[in-house]
């Protein structure tokens, strides 16, 4: 094992600050690499450039350099017909590079992008993946690197299944790094700190970031990576953030100006700095005289409870985790149909109709007697990953199942559940030492259920023992108290409410399935409600439950609002002052409807009522003038779209309230307005606001949607009569057929005006064909027909 | 490299269109709106985030053919001044196209027919956003994978309807693409259907 001042790889990070080499693409482009040749052939072919470039990069200070292999997979060879060289050419660069190093530097194995996305992103298999990388990295480790460096990644589940491969197949240190933009993303949309998590967990060694923004950026993303990671941390910026002038991309930043960076990024916990593009030898020697200065900030010794998605993180602990239950095609035979003829829509409504209502986690459960579990699980993780982005909880019993799901989720999952039985652990360890995800620790041990809390209690120490030996901390686990029918034992709720407090009191994070406690008793939701406060006083972190139910979710956030785990009331003032607001602030029906508060408008037309005024009054004397008065504000540009749109729907809230319940008498008959998008064109949203508005204002509208033919509009005038026909087209092909409608009515003999809009028309258009008039928009459509029919 | 024409698919395009863009084509981005009003609007945003989905396929495709005013790409004749100046300095077109599938797009005309017209218009810029986002991503991805040769995409992108890129040459392009396969249909006016799907065409250079 090579060493460096006497330290191997990963003993040098926990002594110093490593420095990397900088950008080696740009400087073999400056040596006459053109565009759109094969770089790893072009190096193989010029040896000298390639090892003068990374000699030089020695001799500025780098510590550690990368084999010029970046794009060396199958996948990327495979444009250039190398498909079958990958070996080959990654043993010959690797050699150069190791060659060039000598003993000065340590060498890492480079490898980064296929250029295509895994499923369910693209259509490369996650296997497929991973084989791709393991072909690549074992010839890099026979070629004798040092480590594995997996860089520039825009995709988390693809880093994850080059993470996975190296560790497959050699024992070398694995660094991976990522690629945010400028807003600190990935390009499909993870957080710095959920990459961290999602890659330790993949079994990264390094974590870190390089390229796309420059050091300034990547201060509070390595702040971010850091706080959660339980590895070292790399960062190579750009010399600052790239700028394009003539078709050349530049950066700006001075290598005086980069070194001033390097101080923030180590404080903020780089271990390994270097440079991406921009940057030459100057700019390292500039960050090898800065490090020599600074120590490096240790990482946290465990990962934290936290489980990610492919975005975002949940923290275990710092607020209650809901974890969304429906996901479980038990006594749900809609379920089971879909899951059995392989549809999963039925699994993404459950999922997104969970989130919206406040689910943290997604449980999910797809076990079928006859069906195929891990093809099932697979898919459904697949579709739920990128869809309803919370992270999930894997639902099994079969170790293979929850094997696969491990390996194909992109993020760190939950796994759900290891018992504490001898065998159960024996066969999961392994796992979730492999993949480290958060699992559910249920403290059933060989001989049972245990009834009382101290028995419990026993299995979660014998438990924990294996667990800890496996070098798994407490972070990693929720003990499920195990809630059982108070129907069948009284005191069972409260045996499971002192696990759960001896569980706090020792560092133990909890989680309850908290349904199970009411089986058998009537009105079930009132024994959970309580069950999950009365648990939650005890510390709870988090329960297996239906988000769906309003009271259990008013009382979780009541109750975490009480335990302090709801800072300044922020979730709690979110879900219940909103709700009270719009009660207080409408004093009229007027205001209600300037002001789209459609909540309360009942009750104040009920008052209205009450005081003695006329439902024909309060349209005519209230309603429609506060409808005129928001079409004013929208011409002045004082209201906007959707202000207009809010109250029309609070108008629309008050006119049909008035029709159910007083069956108002309009002053005078109904003038009909008939309104379609023209034949060929397929844009109605226009045309549907234009609807809204019409009816609004008491037309009576017939609308027959879009992509009408002209006879159909005609017919339909003449059959009702129609005072208007309104018609809209959104380009200037379909506007022609609006001159034929024209015509048509004209021919006909219709009395009908006839009013056109869309974003093409104008007024000289409209002129031009013969239309009675011309409306900008929906409100001006509705001021225009009311001219109209003066 | 460029000459080659793989075509690259997309089942799911991840993108979040931000409420900034959302609300400008709303026409309001600079409006302060009632606070009400405005949580309205970030609650129905976080709704649209799992309502959409969208899909796509891209391919490079030879430039046989580049003057003034006429471009050639994979034997098919474009007459656009504007085009040819966009691919002037390019190697290949790079031609790509993202839908959202029907299924989704029926939710803003659901939430129309339902009365809930602010969740029909915010649905609708979120939907137009979020395929011109997702064809941000493809460009994303491919000059991710052109990087390292040197390469990169042209910084715009081009649509037929636009300029002096008549809207007819979007069934080129559809063949090309063969966007049926995203259950992607073209009518005679050369609109496409879904609604909310695009098509672009950018230089490799």
């Amino acid at each position: 094992m090579k060493t460096i001042d006497g330290l191997a790889f990963l003993d040098f990070l926990k002594k110093r600050i490593m420095v990397l080499d900088g950008a080696t693409g740009t400087a073999l482009q400056r040596s006459g690499m053109g565009p759109g040749v094969c770089p790893e052939l072009f190096a193989l072919e010029h040896p000298g450039i390639l090892t003068d470039v990374q000699r030089r990069y020695i001799d500025a200070g780098a510590q550690a350099i990368y084999t010029f292999t970046m794009g060396a997979n199958a996948q990327k060879l495979g444009e250039f017909g190398l498909q079958r060289d990958v070996r080959r050419i990654n043993a010959e660069l690797a050699a150069l590079s190791v060659k060039a190093a000598g003993t000065r530097a340590f060498v890492g194995g480079d490898v980064s992008s296929t250029g295509s996305f895994l499923a369910p992103l693209g259509d490369l298999d996650f296997e497929q993946a991973v084989d791709i990388y393991r072909e690549q990295i074992s010839a890099l480790a026979e070629a004798g690197v040092d480590f594995i460096v997996i860089e520039t990644m825009i995709d988390i589940q693809e880093a994850r299944a080059a993470v996975i491969a190296a560790k497959e197949c050699c024992d070398l240190p694995v660094v991976a790094s990522m690629t945010f933009d400028a807003h600190g993303r990935t390009l499909t949309g993870t957080s710095p700190a959920a990459a961290a998590i999602t890659l330790i967990s993949a079994g990264a060694d390094v974590v870190g970031l390089n390229c796309s923004t420059g050091p300034a950026e990547m201060v509070p993303l390595v702040e971010a990576m850091k706080a959660v990671s339980s590895v070292p941390l790399l960062v190579k910026p750009n010399a600052g953030m790239p700028r394009i002038e003539n078709g050349q991309t530049l950066f700006d930043m001075s290598c005086e100006q980069f070194r001033t960076y390097v101080k923030p990024l180590c404080e903020a916990g780089a271990n390994m700095v270097g440079g991406c593009c921009g940057t030459d030898p100057d700019y390292i020697r500039a960050v090898s005289h800065e490090v020599v200065s600074l120590s490096p900030v240790p990482w946290r010794e465990d990962m934290p409870a936290a489980l990610t998605s492919v975005s975002d993180e949940v923290y275990i602990g710092k607020s209650f985790a809901v974890i969304g239950e429906r996901i479980n095609p038990t006594g749900k035979p809609k379920l089971k149909e879909a899951l059995r003829a392989g549809h999963f829509y039925e699994v993404l409504d459950m999922a997104l109709e969970q989130k919206d209502n406040g689910a943290h986690i997604l449980d999910v459960n797809v076990g079928l007697p006859g069906a195929d579990e891990m093809q099932l699980m697979k898919k459904a993780i697949e579709m739920l990953s990128v869809r309803a982005k919370l992270p999930l909880s894997i639902d099994s019993s079969n170790p293979d199942v929850i094997e696969k799901a491990l390996r194909v989720y992109p993020g760190r999952a939950l796994v759900n559940s290891v018992s504490a039985k001898a065998e159960h652990l024996k066969a999961l360890l392994p796992l979730i030492r492999r993949y480290k995800p958060m699992f559910i620790l249920l403290p059933i041990g060989d001989s049972g259920i245990p009834q009382t809390a101290e028995g419990r209690i026993a299995e979660i120490k014998a438990a924990y023992k294996a667990i800890a030996a496996a070098g798994i901390g407490k972070d990693s686990i929720l003990v499920d108290g195990l809630v059982m029918a108070v129907s069948s034992d009284p005191k069972a709720a409260k045996e499971t409410l002192k696990v759960v407090r001896w569980c706090t009191e020792n560092g133990f994070h909890t989680v309850l399935g908290i349904s199970n406690g009411s089986f058998g008793l009537p009105e079930r939701r009132f024994l959970n409600a309580a069950y999950l406060v009365m648990a939650m006083g005890c510390g709870l972190s988090a329960a297996i439950m239906n988000p769906n139910d309003k009271l259990m979710m008013d009382l979780y956030c009541a109750a975490q609002a009480l335990t302090e785990r709801d800072e300044g009331f922020a979730q709690y003032i979110r879900r219940f002052g909103e709700a009270q607001a719009p009660e207080t602030e409408a004093a009229s029906v007027t205001d209600a409807i300037l002001t789209g508060k459609k909540k309360t408008i009942a009750s104040l037309i009920d008052a209205e009522i009450a005081g003695g005024v006329t439902p024909e009054a309060i349209i005519n004397d209230m309603i429609v003038p506060a409808l005129r008065k928001v079409g004013d504000l929208y011409e002045q540009r004082v209201y906007y779209l959707p202000q207009l749109i809010y109250s029309a729907e609070a108008a629309q809230t008050a006119f049909g309230y008035l029709e159910r319940h007083f069956s108002p008498a309009r002053s005078t008959a109904k003038k009909k307005v008939v309104m379609a998008t023209v034949k060929g064109d397929i844009h109605d949203i226009g045309k549907n606001l234009v609807v809204m508005l019409m009816k609004n204002h008491g037309f009576e509208v017939i609308d027959l949607g879009k992509d009408v033919p002209a006879q159909t509009i005609v017919d339909t005038a003449k059959q009702h009569d129609a005072d208007v026909i309104g018609l809209s087209a959104l380009i200037t092909t379909t506007a022609r057929e609006m001159e034929k409608v024209v015509r048509m009515v004209r021919e006909a003999g219709l009395r009908a005006k006839v009013i056109v809009g869309g974003a093409v028309i104008t007024e000289d258009y409209a002129r031009s064909i013969g239309a009675d008039a011309y409306a900008p928009d929906a409100a001006g459509a509705v001021k225009t027909v009311t001219r109209l029919l003066e | 490299m460029a000459e080659r024409c793989a075509m690259e698919v997309f089942p799911f395009l991840p993108f979040v269109p931000d409420k900034k863009t959302v609300m400008r084509r709303l026409g309001s981005q600079k409006a302060s709106l009632p606070a009400e009003l405005s949580d309205n609007i970030d609650a129905l945003l976080r709704q649209a985030e799992s309502a959409f989905t969208a899909r796509g396929k891209a391919a490079v495709f030879p430039l046989e053919h580049l003057d003034g005013v006429h471009v050639s790409i994979a034997g098919a004749v474009v007459e656009s001044a504007m085009l040819a100046r966009l691919l002037e300095k390019s190697c290949a077109a790079y031609v790509m196209g993202a839908s959202i599938p029907a299924r989704d797009v029926d939710k803003i005309s659901e939430a129309m027919r339902a009365g809930e017209g602010l969740k029909a218009i915010v649905f609708d810029a979120y939907a137009s956003e979020f395929v011109d986002g997702a064809l941000d991503v493809i460009i994303a991805r491919k000059n991710e994978a052109l990087r390292r040769t040197g390469q990169k995409l042209t910084k715009h992108r081009f649509s037929p309807g636009y300029g002096d890129l008549d809207i007819a040459y979007q069934k080129v392009f559809y063949d090309l693409l063969d966007m049926r396969t995203l259950d992607v249909t073209i009518n005679e006016n050369y609109l496409l259907s879904p609604e909310k799907s695009v098509i672009a065409i950018a230089g490799v250079e």
